[in-house]
């Protein structure tokens, strides 16, 4: 069944790809909606990401510039503090100079525990160092007063002394200055200076903090750390410039001639062009990161206090490189991807095995339906009926072969007893051979060795063949019958018999001798007819048959059939000298024609004639032809002696008669003379009668030439020889122009010389005589005519017209031998052709002939 | 050079009668000499036998010949003739009543200068002798002798 399918399944190699396109057709969307909930999930993802980092940079703005006012207030109230405490330890204000030691004191105990200051100094009105603490880089310490300078001169210094009571004085933050030079490492430093008055509110000088800036760059750093690491907080002054910044090489641009282009607006124009240009607050994404920013002025507006450098204006910012930025995005998405390849490859197995198993189910659907239509096609085309008939008997399926045979259409047929089909004699019989069947089921010719018949539907029956096969089904056991109309083959075996016996009965009736005949030494007769039987006087066809016969031998006494090579392919017409088995002599004739069998045996199949009788008749003809040959030669004799011998008396008698009648006259009466004239006339007339039958006979004799012949050419010669003969007649020869004829030049001419010669004789009385040559209009060999105008002929006399010395005019009227027209027929015939003749007394004949044998119709 | 004469080679008295008289009365006087056999005729030509002593010089000038004659018949007479030196350019005439067409092929062929049919009609055949002996006796310039 494998193979059968795969013959006639044409389309087997397309489920391959039909297996593809089904999976495509379930994978590709799967992984779209897949692609897509991934795809979503991560865009939702990454903006709360971003959201979160925004929220943090904020909150990291905001600490920072929290941290920056918290910070710098309590620089303040710390630098109020101590610009209190000189007026708390000099009550008297008389007292010269004042007690600076305890001041000293006062501000090392603040230095230490503050940890804030870089220094802390009280300046006199002068501006000259009066008490001075150096932080010493966490060793703090007074400084004697030989250390102590005078910083009048300095910009800060005058600039706080102006100030009024509560007046603070800010310098920028920037890094500190040691004699003319940054001090390294740097050390941002901020100066905070307030004047200091007594209790009478004299001015007694100013106290100056240098704040170091370290302390609050370091709480801004502490909080970047805070916030994931992921968060820079910058400082930057109005200038743009980082004092916390990316990196310490970018810190204090401002400061450093070198550093100068290390701000925000070259590093990134954008940004600063939105942190300059914009809000106080705010926040903006960049191709550089992501920036938070507020701008503070720190000391701008102290409540209670009037300040110095008060508009340093400083912007916090918040920054978030894009590979920071990135980050949680990134992780995510590879979290995803790896997602989405798990999902993938779960969704691609599960489609493939969905695919497949689908594929799988409908090719076997399919192959099971087209196995099915195969099945229906075959049992529909096949030449034979089939009939399937269930174990009750009645049919469950017939094929159209089946309609035709019987005559029945297919629904008159189904669930019928199989036995309709059976012609009404046979029924019982029928069922009875179906139980046996049934009992002994195997697959067999039904009816071997007996004529089975089926019935049609209008009750004729008809020959036929059935085979049986018996077959388990899920309905139960079936009997399968291929039935074969052999109706035509029975008709063609009979009429080969027929044809058989027809053959047996031509051979049998033949009044020839038929045989078969090997060669070799045993020589026997094969098969024989009747005929051949009595020829040879055997006793029967058995007499021939079973013995070995010698009986054909050549005149020189060779065996005609030779025995060893040699043998002849055909022998045609052999006449040899035959004995019968009695012993009796006769000539027979043979015709045989050899045959080689394919297996080696050689046999000639032939027939003998008796031509005993023929021979007989043969020789007598034979003798009689050299009889005739004789009497020819004796006529040819005769013919000549006639031209010759009869005419020498002719000649005599007419030429003395002549001499008589010339030189004798006188002496001859007119009876006398008249007699002699018609001895003379009756010689002429003998004389042309002999010389007309040498003619006919030579016609006869003469052997035929074939040439073309100008038959119009030959009649003009002959009217012009006829009207020279008799000038004073007039005559009208009308000859058609370029009549040409296949024959004996000679003859042809004698035919003219007669057909016109008779009409010229015949025309002889009429002064409007006209002849006439033509072609007669014909369809097949060309049909000259004669014709004229002269006496013509009684058309009852016709048949008497081409007879030797027949003639039907009166010759003293128109002379004549009666032996032309004989003349001209012979020659007519000899050529093949045909003469014939029309006419009427008095209106003139016309004889028509043709040269060349007409084609038989 | 003697006078002009005729051969005439008939077996038929008769004819042979008719023939002088034809000539005669066309006024043809020439000797005439009559053979009538083919031997006497041969005899006559070659100056044998019972001519022997004949002038050999002495030559027809126009033989008729029949065909048809007792012993040598014409044909023959004609062939031998032209067979022989002193006679081959003889002027032959065939004067018979034959009119087979293969006398007249086979006469032609021996070399006969003409071929004549005796007519049976008289006066035709006073004609014809007459043009006859008017053509080869005054008209034709016979052929100078061999040798």
């Amino acid at each position: 069944m494998k193979t059968v399918d795969a013959y006639f399944d044409g389309r087997k190699p397309a489920a391959g790809i039909s297996l593809i396109r089904r999976f495509v057709i379930i994978w590709l969307p799967i992984m779209l909606v897949l692609a897509a909930v991934i795809w979503a999930f991560y865009l939702v993802q990454a903006k709360s990401a971003l959201a979160l980092q925004k929220a943090a940079e904020r909150q990291a703005v905001q600490l920072a510039v929290q941290t920056s006012v918290t910070e710098f207030a309590n620089v303040r109230s710390d630098l109020l503090y101590l610009a209190d405490q000189y007026a708390l330890l000099n009550p008297d204000v008389s007292a010269m100079p004042p007690a600076y030691a305890p001041l000293a004191d006062r501000y090392l105990a603040f230095a230490s525990r503050k940890a804030l200051y870089d220094q802390v100094r009280f300046l006199d009105t002068n501006g000259r160092e009066v008490v001075r603490v150096d932080w010493n880089n966490g060793r703090p310490a007074s400084v004697p007063a030989p250390g102590l300078q005078d910083k009048s001169g300095r910009y800060y210094v005058r600039e706080a002394l102006a100030l009024p009571q509560g007046g603070i004085y800010v310098s920028p933050l920037d890094l500190n200055v040691e004699n003319g030079k940054i001090e390294q490492p740097p050390k941002p430093t901020m100066r905070f200076a307030t004047p200091v008055f007594d209790r009478q509110g004299r001015k007694r000088g100013i106290i100056v903090l240098n704040y170091l800036g370290e302390s609050f760059l370091g709480h801004l750093r502490h909080i970047a750390q805070t916030d994931r690491a992921t968060t820079r907080i910058w400082l930057l002054n109005a200038d743009g410039y980082w004092m916390l910044g990316p990196r310490p090489a970018d810190e204090w641009g401002f400061m450093f001639r070198d550093r100068a282009d290390r701000r925000l607006g070259t590093r990134d124009p954008q940004a600063w062009t939105r942190i300059s240009g914009g809000t106080r607050e705010g926040q903006f994404l960049t191709d550089r990161g992501l920036y938070a920013y507020a701008t503070i002025e720190p000391f701008a507006a102290a409540p209670g206090g009037s300040e110095a450098g008060g508009s340093e204006r400083w912007i916090m910012v918040a920054y978030q490189p894009p590979a920071v930025l990135a980050a949680p995005g990134g992780a995510l998405s590879q979290r995803l991807w790896i997602v989405f390849a798990s999902l993938a490859l779960i969704f691609t197995v599960a489609a493939w095995a969905i695919a497949f198993y689908s594929v799988r189910r409908k090719v076997a659907e399919q192959s099971v339906r087209a196995s099915e239509a195969r099945f229906r096609a075959l049992v529909e085309s096949a030449p034979d009926a089939i009939v399937i008939v269930d174990s009750a008997g009645r049919i469950v399926l017939v094929n159209a072969q089946t309609e035709n045979y019987f005559g029945y259409a297919r629904e008159e047929l189904l669930r019928q007893p199989v036995e309709v089909l059976v012609p009404e004699p046979l029924r019982n019989v029928h069922e009875g051979h179906r139980a046996g069947y049934a009992a002994d089921p195997y697959t067999r010719p039904m009816g071997e060795g007996m004529e089975l018949f089926g019935r049609r539907k209008d009750g004729s029956t008809f020959p036929l063949e059935i085979s049986l096969s018996p077959l388990d089904t899920a309905q139960g056991k079936v009997v399968t019958a291929v039935i074969r109309d052999i109706s035509v083959r029975k008709q063609a075996e009979r009429q080969r018999r027929e044809a058989q016996a027809r053959y047996q009965e031509l051979i049998n009736n033949l009044p020839v001798g038929v045989f078969r005949k090997t060669i070799g030494p045993e020589r026997r007769f094969l098969e024989v007819n009747p005929a051949l039987v009595s020829m040879l006087e055997a006793d029967s066809a058995e007499a021939l048959l079973t013995r070995p016969v010698a009986i054909f031998k050549t005149a020189s006494g060779e065996p005609l059939f030779r025995e060893n090579g040699g043998q002849p392919d055909m022998i045609v017409n052999e006449e040899i000298e035959m004995h019968t088995l009695k012993g009796r002599p006769f000539c027979g004739a043979i015709t045989a024609t050899l045959k080689r069998e394919p297996g080696g045996r050689i046999y000639y199949d032939g027939i003998i004639e008796d031509i005993t009788q023929r021979k007989e008749i043969e020789r007598q003809l034979n003798n009689r032809s050299v009889e005739l040959e004789a009497i020819n030669q004796e006529l040819e004799a005769f013919s000549y002696s006639v031209s010759h011998d009869l005419r020498a008396p002719l000649r005599a008698i007419d030429g003395f008669s002549h001499i008589l009648l010339n030189d004798y006259s006188d002496r001859l009466d007119d009876i006398g003379r008249d007699r002699l004239g018609r001895v003379r006339r009756a010689a002429q007339h003998m004389g042309t009668l002999i010389d007309d039958l040498l003619k006919l006979s030579r016609v006869t004799r003469t052997e035929l030439r074939h040439e073309q012949v100008d038959l119009s050419a030959l009649a003009n010669e002959i009217a012009a020889d006829l009207s020279k003969q008799a000038p004073d007649r007039k005559v009208e020869f009308i000859i058609a122009p370029h009549l040409v004829a296949q024959g004996d030049k000679g003859l042809l001419r004698i035919v003219l010389d007669n057909l016109l010669g008779n009409a010229w004789k015949f025309t002889g009385g009429r002064d409007d005589a006209r002849i006439e040559l033509a072609l007669a209009p014909s369809e097949g060999s060309p049909v000259f005519i004669v014709s004229d105008n002269g006496a013509g002929f009684d058309m009852a006399y016709a048949d008497k017209l081409f007879g030797v010395f027949q003639r039907l005019h009166d010759t003293s009227e128109f002379p004549g031998t009666g032996i032309g027209l004989a003349t001209v027929q012979r020659i007519v015939h000899k050529h093949g052709g045909r003469i014939w003749a029309e006419s009427e007394v008095g209106k003139g004949s016309r004889f028509y002939f043709t040269l060349e044998a007409e084609a038989s119709p | 050079m003697s006078e002009k004469s005729i051969l005439l080679v008939e077996d038929n008295p008769d004819d042979a009668a008719l023939t002088v008289h034809a000539l005669e009365t066309n006024n043809i006087g020439n000797r005439l000499v009559l053979a009538r056999d083919g031997v006497e005729a041969l005899d006559y030509l070659f100056c044998s036998g019972s001519y022997a002593g004949r002038d050999p010089d002495d030559r027809p000038s126009v033989v008729l010949l029949d065909l048809k004659l007792p012993k040598i018949d014409g044909l023959e007479v004609l062939r031998r003739v032209r067979a022989a030196e002193s006679t081959r350019l003889q002027p032959v005439v065939i004067l018979t009543s034959s009119n087979e067409e293969e006398d007249r092929v086979k006469g032609y062929a021996l070399g006969a200068n003409s071929y004549v049919r005796k007519p049976v009609d008289f006066d035709d055949f006073v004609r014809a002798a007459g043009q006859l002996g008017l053509y080869w006796l005054l008209l034709n310039e016979v052929p100078p002798h061999a040798g």
